[in-house]
C-alpha cells in the first residue's frame, strides 16, 4: 500500500492578506500549511501507523521546502517536490491533471489530501483528481482506515448524520478532520529532519485543464470593523437581523 | 561465647541479606547517568545538617514535625541503649556507654507518645496527606518500633529484678521492675535475655525491611539532603547542553533515581499542590510512588529498564496538570524534585509530537512569531500607540532601564493596561527606561517548562542577542515568569545583567525619596505572592514595603509568601484546556483573600495573575467590595490619574 | 430565460431550511419566467409542495437498487437531468454532502464551477458571482459562462413576490451505480453530541441571558435559523448548556458565516473561539461590552425581548 498526500501552502490565516490591486500578492504573503491538508497528513500518518504503508508527501516546488521537511518530521517516508512551473494561484481544478501524472509516477494506490484550499472557488482538487484518474473518492472524511484491501472512511454529512463509506482501492480522499490534532514539530525534531532530508524531485511534462471559470479580482469583505448599531427596539432589530442574513444569500449583491 | 558467635552469625545474615535487597534496587541507580553534585561540599554538608537538625521543613506542619523531631531525638538515644544489648552479647559486663543510660527511660516515653501521636495522626488530623501513602508499610513500622521499645524496656526491667543497684539511671524501668511479681522474680536472667535476643533479632530483621519500605528514607535521608540542588530553584537544567528526553528508568539520573527511594510518603508535596486541590489529575507524592514503583520493577527484572513512562506509567493528564509552581519541592523535607521530572517526561511528549492542539498552536506560534499570542512580531508594541508619549527604543539609545515588557503584558487585553500604567508612571517619574519594541521574544520560561527545550533556547538566544545590543543599568520586567528565567536561566546563555522585578524597582524609588509617600486613602489589601516572584526567588519584599509606604493596611492571606496558592496559569496551563473540577486555582486563592474582613483590594505583581484573578472574579460569588488589583494600581487614584504629590 | 436546477438536500424526507432557502433565492434570481426545478435525489417522500415554494416543478427520485445513494449515483442522476433539461444553471447549498457534490458533478461534466457564492448575478449566458475566500478574510469575484455550476452559502428568507407551490415528480432511476464507493451505514448522531463546529450559523448565549428558562427561547430561534445554539462558559459552568456547546478558549474554536451573541460580554477567551465568525451580530444591554469591539452589528436591546421578537418574525416567515 502506497499512500501519497499532496500538500499545498496557502497564504498564513492569522496574517493581513495582502491584496494589490485586485489579486493576491504571493511574494508578500506569508505562507503556511494549508488547514485541512495538515489534517490530511495527520490522517495519513494515522493509516501509515495502522497498515505499515509507505507515505509519500508531495508538493509543488515554488511552495518551498520547509513543507515537506516538516511533513518528513512528522512521519512521511519520502518528500517529493514537483518541478512544475505554474503560476502560485493556479487552481485546484486546473492542477487536478497534473498531481494525477504524479500519482502515477509514483504508484501510490491511496491519494489523501485536504477536504478544500483556502483559496479555491473553483472547486475541490479531490474529486478532480479522482476524475481524472478515474478512482473513487471521498471529500470531507474524518476518519480513513484500512480494512482488508478497502479503505473504510467516515464522512460528516452534516444534520448529525455520519456516513461510513467504504472504497476499494486504489481510491482518492479529502479530509475535513483528522481523529487526532495535527503533531507538534519540535525544533530538533525539524532539524534532523532537514539534515537527513532527502526531498526528491520529480519533473513532470503535464499540462494544467483549462480554467473553465474566470476570476476577476480579489477584494476585501465589505466590512467595517466599526460596529454599525442596529435599532435599539427589539421589533425593528429582529427586522434589521433577517434582512442581514438574507444579504448572505445569493440575493446579495455582486459589487457590494 | 556460643551467644557471641550466634549473634555475630545473626548480625552478619542480617547485613548481607539487607544489602542484597539494597544492592539490588539500586542495580539501576548504578547504572545510571550520575549526577553532577558534589560540588561545594561544605555548603551541601552544613546545609544538609541544618536542615535535618533544625527539621525546618517538617516542622511546618507543626504537630508532625514536633513529633517526628522526638522521634528522631529518640531513637537516637535509644541506638546506645541498643548498641549495649548488642555488646552485652558480644563482650559481656563490658558496661559501655554508661553515660547515656540516663536517657534510657525518657527517650522510651518520648518515642512511645510520639509514636501515638503518629497513630493519631495518620488517622485523624493529617489523614488527607496520609492518603495513597502505604499503610501495610506503616503499620509496620509503627508497630515495630513499639514492640523494639517495648522490648528494650523489658528488658531493662529484668535486668533491674535482678540488679536494684542500677535502678537510679532508669526510674521507670525501676518502678516497673518492682512490680514484677516475686514468681518469676528469680528467672530475671533468663527473661532479661529472651527480651534481649527478641529486640535484637527485630532490630535485625527490621534492616532487612527497611530496603523494601518508606523507612528507607531515616537512611536516605542525610544523603539526599547532601546531594540537593543547591543551584537557583529558578534554574530547571543547568547548562545549556540538550540531553534526549529522559522517558525510561534508564535514562533517568541517579539522583532523580534516588528521590524515588527516599520519598517518606508523607504527602507535604500533594497538600500543597494547586492541581491537586482543584480535582485534577496531578498528585505528586503519587507521581514519586509510581516512578518508584517503575523502578524497583525495572531493579527485579520483571519490566524492562527502557520501557516508556510519560503516558504509561504515568498518565499524560498528570503530567500536564502541573503548574510548575513549586510548592512541592518547596514542602519536601527530603527536597525531592518533583519538577524537572515532570518536564522531563513532558519533554519525550513534546519531541513526539503528541499535544493538546492548544499546546501546538502556541508553539508553533512562538517559533512562528515570537510570541505565544499568535500575532505578528511588528505588532508587538502596539499597546504602546495609546500612550502620549514615546518610550525609548532601547535598541537605538542609552537607557538606565531595560523593560522586558513580556508576552502577556505586551499582548492580552485585560493586562495591556497595566503595562501602560507602568509606563506611564516611570515617564511621570523622569526614569530613563526603553523597550526592544519588536524584537522582543517569548521569555521562555513556560515554554522550557512545557518541555519545547530547543524552542526555550533559540528564544533565549535571540533575546540576548538583541539585549547585548542594548546599553543599560539593569533589567526591569513586571512578569515574574520572565523575571526568572532572565534571572537564573539566560546567564547560561551569554546574559550578564542585573535583573530587577517592578516591584523592586518602584520599591527602590520609593526609598530613595524618587517618589513620595503622599497620602492615599488607606485602604484594606492582601498581596497575593507570584509563584515565580517569591517562592522561587524569594522576593517577597518589594510589594509589601510598596503597599505599606504608600499607607495601606496590609492583611497576610493565610498561605503567603512561601506558602503562596499558586493561581494555576504556570508551566503552560494558561493555554491548555481546563482540567480541574471545580474550583479552579484561582478561584480558590481568591476566595482565601476575601475572606479577610473588610479587604477591598486583592493585590497581585503578576500579568497571568491578573488575567487568572479577574477572570476568577467573574465566575465566583464574593462581596462586591473585593477588587483585583495590580501593585501599579497603588499609585493611582479612582480618577484613573497617577496620584498627585507622588512625584517630587 | 435560464432553466435553473436546484439541488435538494432533505433530512428524515423533508427538505432542510437552507435548500428551502435556496428555491425561493433561485426564484427571484431567475424571475418570474424561469424555470426552476428541484431536485432531491434521497429519501423525498415526505415533500410537500409549501415546502418548496417557489419552483416549478419538483422531481422526486427514488433510486433502484440502493438506499443510501453515494455522491456518484447523485452526480449521475444529476448529469443526466443537466443534459435532458438542458439546465444552464445547478445550484447547489454549501453543505458537506453538497459541496462534495458539486465538484463530482463539475468534474464528471466538465462544466465550470464556482463554489462559496454569497451573491450571484444571472446574465444571458454567464453567471457572476462573488465567493467567501480565504476563510471570509477576502472575496472573489468571477466569472463562468453558462452552463455553470455553482455551490452557494445559506440563502434567503423572504420571498419578494407571491410564490406558487411547484408540480411534484416522482421518478425512479435504475442507476448504474460504481461498486467502488459504498456506503456501509449511516450512523446518526445523537443530540447531545452536537457539534458546533459544524454549523454556518450559530446564536451563542451568555450570562446576559439572565436564566436557564430563556435557553429554549434561544435554541428554538437557532434552529429556525437553521442553525445551533452555543453557549459561553459562564452559561455552560452552570449547567444551562451542554459543555460540548461552549465557545471559547476552554470550549470550541468556530468559524461560522453567521455569530449572535445574546448577552455575551466578550472576554478575551471567548473571542479566540469565535473571532473569524462571517457575521457577527451583538446583542448586550452594555454598550461598553468587549464584544462590540469585534462585532459588525449590535444592538443594546435586551435579549430576551429581542429572540421573542425574532421567534415571532421568522414563525411567520415560515409560514
Amino acid at each position: 500500500m502506497k499512500i501519497a498526500v499532496i500538500l499545498r501552502n496557502g497564504p498564513d490565516p492569522l496574517e493581513e492578506l495582502p491584496i494589490i490591486d485586485g489579486k493576491l500578492d504571493w511574494e508578500e504573503a506569508s505562507l503556511a500549511l494549508d488547514l485541512f491538508d495538515d489534517y490530511a497528513l495527520e490522517e495519513a500518518v494515522l493509516l501509515k501507523e495502522q497498515t505499515g504503508a509507505e507515505l509519500v508527501v508531495v508538493g509543488l516546488v515554488s511552495h518551498g521546502v520547509r513543507l515537506l521537511q516538516t511533513a518528513l518530521a512528522r512521519g512521511a517516508d519520502r518528500a517529493v517536490k514537483l518541478d512544475f512551473d505554474v503560476p502560485d494561484d493556479t487552481s485546484s481544478r486546473a492542477l487536478a491533471p497534473v498531481f494525477a501524472d504524479a500519482v502515477r509516477h509514483l504508484g501510490a494506490d491511496i491519494v489523501i489530501t485536504g477536504v478544500q484550499g483556502a483559496g479555491d472557488i473553483f472547486g475541490q482538487l479531490g474529486p478532480f483528481l479522482a476524475t481524472e484518474l478515474d478512482w473513487p473518492q471521498v471529500n470531507g472524511a474524518i476518519s480513513i482506515e484500512a480494512v482488508d484491501d478497502r479503505l473504510h472512511v467516515r464522512h460528516d454529512a452534516g444534520a448529525g448524520r455520519v456516513l461510513a463509506l467504504g472504497l476499494t482501492l486504489p481510491a482518492v480522499v479529502g479530509v475535513q478532520a483528522s481523529r487526532r490534532p495535527p503533531s507538534y514539530v519540535s525544533g530538533s525534531k525539524l532539524r534532523k529532519a532537514i539534515e537527513a532530508g532527502a526531498i526528491e524531485t520529480l519533473r513532470l511534462t503535464s499540462a494544467i485543464a483549462p480554467d473553465a471559470a474566470k476570476l476577476h479580482s480579489l477584494q476585501r469583505p465589505q466590512k467595517d470593523r466599526q460596529v454599525e448599531r442596529l435599532d435599539d427596539d427589539p421589533q425593528k432589530a429582529a427586522e434589521q437581523i433577517i434582512s442581514l442574513l438574507a444579504n448572505q444569500g445569493i440575493e446579495g449583491k455582486i459589487n457590494a | 561465647m556460643t551467644e557471641a558467635w550466634i549473634l555475630i552469625g545473626l548480625i552478619a545474615l542480617s547485613v548481607s541479606l539487607a544489602s542484597l535487597r539494597l544492592l539490588r534496587r539500586f542495580r539501576p541507580i548504578f547504572a545510571a547517568a550520575p549526577s553532577v553534585r558534589t560540588d561545594h561540599p561544605r555548603v551541601r554538608l552544613f546545609g544538609a545538617l541544618a536542615d535535618f537538625g533544625l527539621h525546618r521543613r517538617l516542622l511546618r506542619f507543626r504537630f508532625a514535625g514536633s513529633y517526628h523531631a522526638v522521634i528522631v531525638i529518640s531513637f537516637l538515644c535509644l541506638l546506645t541503649a541498643k548498641i549495649r544489648s548488642f555488646v552485652e552479647i558480644l563482650a559481656p559486663q563490658s558496661d559501655v556507654l554508661r553515660w547515656a543510660m540516663p536517657l534510657h527511660d525518657p527517650a522510651v516515653l518520648a518515642m512511645l507518645a510520639a509514636v501515638s501521636a503518629a497513630v493519631v495522626n495518620r488517622l485523624w488530623f493529617g489523614r488527607g496527606r496520609y492518603a495513597g501513602s502505604n499503610q501495610r508499610d506503616a503499620i509496620i513500622i509503627l508497630l515495630a518500633i513499639t514492640f523494639i521499645v517495648f522490648a528494650l524496656e523489658a528488658e531493662a526491667v529484668s535486668h533491674l529484678v535482678a540488679h536494684p543497684l542500677d535502678g537510679a539511671l532508669f526510674p521507670l524501668a525501676f518502678a516497673l521492675s518492682r512490680l514484677v511479681p516475686a514468681s518469676i522474680s528469680d528467672q530475671a536472667g533468663t527473661i532479661e535475655t529472651t527480651f534481649r535476643w527478641l529486640h535484637i533479632s527485630s532490630i535485625l530483621a527490621f534492616l532487612v525491611y527497611i530496603p523494601g519500605s518508606k523507612h528507607f528514607h531515616a537512611i536516605l535521608g542525610l544523603p539526599q539532603l547532601f546531594l540537593r540542588n543547591i543551584g537557583p530553584r529558578g534554574q530547571l537544567f543547568p547548562g545549556t547542553e540538550i540531553a534526549p528526553p529522559a522517558n525510561t528508568i534508564s535514562s533517568q539520573s541517579r539522583k532523580a533515581l534516588l528521590d524515588l527511594y527516599a520519598c517518606s510518603e508523607c504527602g507535604r508535596c500533594h497538600a500543597s499542590c494547586p492541581a491537586y486541590a482543584s480535582g485534577a489529575a496531578l498528585n505528586p507524592k503519587s507521581l514519586i510512588m509510581t516512578l518508584r514503583a517503575q523502578l524497583v520493577s525495572t531493579a527485579h527484572g520483571k519490566i524492562p529498564a527502557d520501557a516508556p513512562l510519560a503516558g504509561v506509567a504515568i498518565p499524560l493528564e498528570s503530567l500536564w496538570a502541573c503548574t510548575t509552581c513549586f510548592a512541592c519541592m518547596a514542602a519536601c523535607p527530603l527536597h525531592i524534585e518533583h519538577v524537572p521530572k515532570i518536564v522531563d517526561l513532558r519533554r519525550s511528549l513534546v519531541e513526539e509530537g503528541q499535544l493538546d492542539a492548544s499546546l501546538t498552536a502556541i508553539l508553533n506560534s512562538a517559533r512562528r512569531y515570537g510570541n505565544v499570542f499568535k500575532r505578528p512580531a511588528r505588532q508587538r508594541p502596539k499597546w504602546v500607540e495609546e500612550l502620549d508619549f514615546e518610550i525609548p527604543d532601547a535598541r537605538e539609545s542609552d537607557v538606565d532601564y531595560l523593560w522586558f515588557v513580556g508576552d502577556h503584558a505586551s499582548f492580552h487585553p485585560v493586562a495591556i493596561s497595566k503595562s501602560q500604567r507602568f509606563a506611564k508612571l516611570l515617564h511621570a517619574a523622569n526614569i530613563s527606561f526603553g523597550i526592544l519594541y519588536a524584537e522582543e521574544r517569548s521569555a521562555g520560561n513556560d515554554i522550557r517548562r512545557i518541555g519545547e527545550e530547543d524552542l526555550f533556547q533559540e528564544l533565549a538566544r535571540q533575546n540576548i542577542d538583541a539585549i547585548k545590543e542594548c546599553s543599560f543599568k539593569a533589567v526591569v520586567t513586571m512578569d515574574p515568569h520572565s523575571f526568572n528565567t532572565l534571572l537564573n536561566e539566560y546567564p547560561a546563555f551569554g546574559l550578564q545583567a542585573t535583573v530587577l522585578h517592578h516591584t523592586e524597582l518602584l520599591a527602590d524609588l520609593i526609598e530613595s525619596g524618587r517618589l513620595a509617600r503622599p497620602a492615599a486613602p488607606k485602604r484594606r489589601v492582601t498581596y497575593h505572592d507570584p509563584c515565580y516572584l517569591g517562592r522561587y526567588n524569594g522576593r517577597f519584599q518589594a510589594a509589601r514595603t510598596i503597599i505599606e509606604s504608600l499607607g495601606h493596611d496590609l492583611v497576610e492571606m493565610p498561605r503567603n509568601r512561601e506558602n503562596s496558592f499558586c493561581c494555576g496559569a504556570g508551566g503552560g496551563r494558561i493555554f491548555m484546556n481546563e482540567v480541574s473540577t471545580h474550583p479552579r486555582p484561582a478561584e480558590i486563592r481568591l476566595r482565601e483573600g476575601a475572606e479577610i474582613n473588610g479587604v477591598e483590594w486583592f493585590l497581585v505583581a503578576c500579568p497571568k495573575d491578573y488575567v487568572m484573578f479577574s477572570d476568577a472574579r467573574k465566575s465566583i460569588e464574593i462581596s462586591s467590595e473585593v477588587s483585583v488589583k495590580e501593585i501599579v494600581d497603588l499609585f493611582y487614584d479612582e480618577n484613573g490619574d497617577i496620584i498627585s504629590n507622588l512625584i517630587l | 430565460m435560464p432553466d435553473v436546477l436546484i439541488f435538494v438536500e432533505t433530512v428524515s424526507g423533508t427538505p432542510t431550511t437552507v435548500s428551502r432557502e435556496f428555491v425561493i433565492g433561485a426564484r427571484q434570481l431567475g424571475g418570474a419566467e424561469s424555470r426552476i426545478l428541484a431536485v432531491t435525489i434521497d429519501d423525498g417522500n415526505r415533500i410537500v409542495p409549501e415546502d418548496l415554494l417557489g419552483a416549478d416543478e419538483v422531481i422526486i427520485t427514488r433510486l433502484l437498487g440502493t438506499n443510501s445513494p453515494t455522491s456518484f449515483d447523485r452526480a449521475a442522476v444529476l448529469k443526466d437531468l443537466i443534459e435532458s433539461e438542458r439546465i444552464s444553471l445547478l445550484l447547489i447549498p454549501s453543505s458537506p454532502i453538497g459541496i462534495e457534490l458539486a465538484a463530482v458533478v463539475a468534474a464528471r461534466t466538465g462544466l465550470p464551477l464556482i463554489t462559496s457564492c454569497c451573491a450571484v448575478s444571472l446574465r444571458a449566458d454567464t453567471v457572476e458571482t462573488r465567493s467567501q475566500i480565504y476563510g471570509g478574510r477576502a472575496e472573489a469575484l468571477a466569472e463562468a459562462a453558462l452552463p455553470a455550476v455553482l455551490s452557494v452559502n445559506s440563502g434567503t428568507f423572504k420571498a419578494t413576490a407571491p410564490l406558487s407551490p411547484p408540480r411534484i415528480i416522482e421518478r425512479s432511476i435504475d442507476v448504474a451505480g460504481d461498486s467502488r464507493l459504498t456506503i456501509d451505514s449511516v450512523e446518526l448522531v445523537e443530540t447531545g453530541d452536537i457539534d458546533i463546529t459544524r454549523f454556518e450559523r450559530l446564536l451563542c448565549v451568555g450570562r446576559g441571558i439572565g436564566s436557564e428558562d430563556n435557553i429554549e427561547v434561544a435554541r428554538t430561534v437557532s434552529r429556525l435559523l437553521g442553525g445551533e445554539l452555543a453557549a459561553s462558559r459562564q452559561v455552560t459552568d452552570r449547567g444551562w448548556v451542554a459543555k460540548n456547546q461552549q465557545i471559547g478558549k476552554s470550549g470550541k474554536t468556530v468559524t461560522p458565516r453567521v455569530y449572535l451573541g445574546f448577552g455575551v460580554s466578550g472576554a478575551p477567551e471567548h473571542i479566540e473561539g469565535m473571532r473569524d465568525s462571517g457575521l457577527i451580530i451583538a446583542v448586550n444591554t452594555d454598550p461598553s461590552a468587549p464584544i462590540f469591539d469585534i462585532a459588525h452589528y449590535g444592538t443594546t436591546c435586551d435579549a430576551v425581548e429581542l429572540l421573542e421578537s425574532l421567534a415571532e418574525r421568522l414563525n411567520d416567515l415560515q409560514q
